[in-house]
């Protein structure tokens, strides 16, 4: 399962969602999951199935963009 | 076609007589759609909107910026979701007394909880509604698209579609045009609202059914951005493309539940 192809795809889809893109890299930042200001995925701080568990839970405060990631981590074949 | 940018204050016409009355929405992405049709001092609401006052007021600002509310006859809600029609009972106390308030048969049994004074009239497939000077609404069912009682609303003299939910995205954004965003907002929003593919390519060959017959030019949904002429063979495309239904396979997947003969929302 490649955990960085599905963030890269879930930062991608957020950027045409929503224009909070601060709101969504603090989430991201607080996952354990670096990124720039812009979006752009830079490392997970972390082991990634754990860093993208907490991901999803946090981002139940941007309930679009955990519906898109719900839809991105199935096609990925990442269960949580 | 040139970007435009809806706000809180005007609305904006789209077409003779039709009017986009949109709240944007920057925190949920659900930008809510009502639209205004009017002709010959008579008007048609679709889809009146949200009971929230933040969304009621734009709404009620831009309604009068265009017409008397007292002219407006009809009320039309194309399923029953409260997001299109929780308004319903604030807006019936101050449009035409003798307005007639519809829905589909299936959803007029929900619809009436809304607190309505008056009955809520059924409109069912190819059902048609004539107000002002000859204006001509047609009704067609697209059922499970999402709700069994789902109609699009096609203006005869315009040539445009009201979808409601049907080609709905999610955007924080108030472009009023779909823009190469819109597959990736349709994607998000209509992929994971709907149940059945085979209720989604029935609503698609339908509306292309329509196309071929009578013409479309706009389709205008209730969430996200209109989409016009040029662009609507590539959101049909999307749309046929939608795997839908995804989060039954998840929990599935998670419960381990086996579905694996059943494949029908590929
Ligand atoms: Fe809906
Ligand atoms: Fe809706």
């Amino acid at each position: 399962m490649d955990y960085q192809k599905s963030i890269v795809e879930i930062l991608d889809t957020a950027k045409k969602l929503t224009p909070q893109k601060t709101e969504v890299e603090n989430i991201f930042q607080s996952a354990g999951i670096k990124v720039t200001g812009d979006l752009v995925f830079v490392s997970f701080n972390g082991n990634p199935e754990s860093c993208v568990k907490t991901l999803m839970e946090k981002l139940s405060a941007m309930p679009v963009v955990k519906i898109s990631a719900k839809r991105i981590l199935r096609d990925g074949g990442i269960t949580v | 076609m040139e970007q435009k940018y809806y706000d809180s204050q005007n609305a904006v016409e789209i077409a003779e007589g039709v009017f986009h009355l949109g709240v944007e929405d920057k925190n949920n992405c659900f930008a809510n759609i009502p639209y205004l049709v009017v002709d010959n001092d008579e008007a048609a609401l679709i889809d009146p909107g949200s009971a929230r006052p933040e969304f009621f007021s734009v709404v009620l600002r831009k309604v009068h910026q265009v017409v008397d509310p007292r002219k407006i006859k009809h009320m039309i809600v194309q399923h029953q979701d409260p997001d299109l029609c929780a308004a319903l009972p604030f807006f019936e106390k101050i449009v035409s007394p003798d307005v007639k308030i519809w829905a589909p048969l299936e959803a007029q049994v929900l619809v009436q909880h809304y607190g309505c004074l008056r009955r809520i009239l059924p409109l069912d497939d190819g059902d048609t509604i004539v107000f002002g000077k000859d204006r001509t609404l047609v009704f067609a069912s697209i059922p499970y698209c999402h709700f069994i009682g789902t109609v699009v609303t096609y203006d005869v003299k315009t040539k445009i579609i009201f979808s409601s939910d049907a080609f709905g995205g999610f955007t924080g954004k108030n472009n009023l045009f779909a823009d190469d965003d819109y597959p990736v907002q349709l994607t998000t929003f209509l992929g994971q609202y709907l149940g059945s593919k085979k209720a989604l390519v029935y609503a698609i060959k339908r509306l292309e059914a329509l196309a071929k017959s009578h013409g479309i030019d706009t389709i205008c949904p209730q969430h996200g951005c209109v989409i016009p002429k040029e662009k609507i063979p590539m959101y049909i495309q999307a749309a046929y493309n939608l795997h839908v239904g995804g989060e039954v396979d998840s929990l599935a997947i998670k419960h381990k539940i086996d579905l694996s003969e059943f494949t029908e929302n590929r």
